[in-house]
């Protein structure tokens, strides 16, 4: 990163220019929410997973705007946890609700 | 950051597929496709109870209906246009969009509202029981 006044060099971590003491402007990284896939998940897949991933979707932008990058990677990370986690229990139930039809309906009269 | 390819290109045809056979089927009339577990369990509609039959109507054209069966799932399909588009431009470009700025108190209401529909849908005064 490089200071907008005068120049100079700094880490990615540097708050203020060593050389010229003008506040650096702070880099925010873009990080995912997983909202979208959370709302999914709860529309269309299991409710009490998709609940958690759309609080910890929340939390990202949160943390990030109260500056606690670290903690909104973690939300970042349990909000996508939480989705595969509903994902994929919904896709099971899905399976194995199907494959019962099927063996249900190949049996006559059960 | 690269990203793989790969499961964006799954996710497509998997939305496709699904797409194709909510087409087909209609979730309240087959045997073929899952109840929602809370409701075969409980008897209480969930959130996304109607959804899967939500999506049938759509493809029929019957916005009214699906709105009947499901108002979340209209009310949200911007987050579900942007998940879906955003997996066209990985699987296409290797990038996925841009993900739109939403603030803390916009998602709080996002889930305020999923909860309180919940809550609404399994009262009696809920204008489209069952």
């Amino acid at each position: 990163m490089y200071c907008t006044n005068c120049g100079k060099q700094h880490g990615d971590d540097a708050r203020v220019c060593t050389n010229c003491g003008k506040e650096l402007p702070r880099i925010i990284p873009s990080i995912p929410t997983y909202l979208p896939q959370a709302i999914l998940v709860t529309l269309c897949c299991c409710v009490p997973f998709g609940i958690p991933a759309i609080v910890f979707a929340a939390q990202v932008n949160a943390k990030l705007a109260a500056g606690d990058v670290n903690g909104a990677l973690a939300s970042s990370r349990r909000a996508r946890i939480w989705c595969w986690v509903g994902f994929g229990s919904g896709l099971l139930v899905a399976i194995l609700y199907v494959l019962l039809a099927l063996a249900g309906a190949a049996q006559p009269g059960y | 950051m690269k990203a793989s390819r790969a499961w964006p290109g799954a996710v497509l045809i998997a939305s496709l597929a699904s797409l194709g056979v909510l087409f087909v089927l209609d979730p309240g009339k087959t045997h073929l496709l899952p109840p929602c577990p809370l409701r075969a369990m409980t008897g209480l509609d969930c959130p996304g109870c109607g959804s899967t039959r939500a999506v049938h109507a759509i493809l029929h054209g019957d916005p009214v209906a699906a709105l009947r069966l499901n108002p979340l799932l209209l009310l949200y399909s911007p987050f579900v246009g942007q998940f879906l588009l955003s997996a066209v431009s990985l699987a296409v470009t290797g990038r996925p969009l841009p993900e739109p700025h939403v603030r803390p108190s916009m998602t709080w209401l996002v889930l305020s509202v999923i909860v309180a529909f919940w809550i609404f849908r399994n009262t009696p005064i809920y204008p489209f029981g069952g």
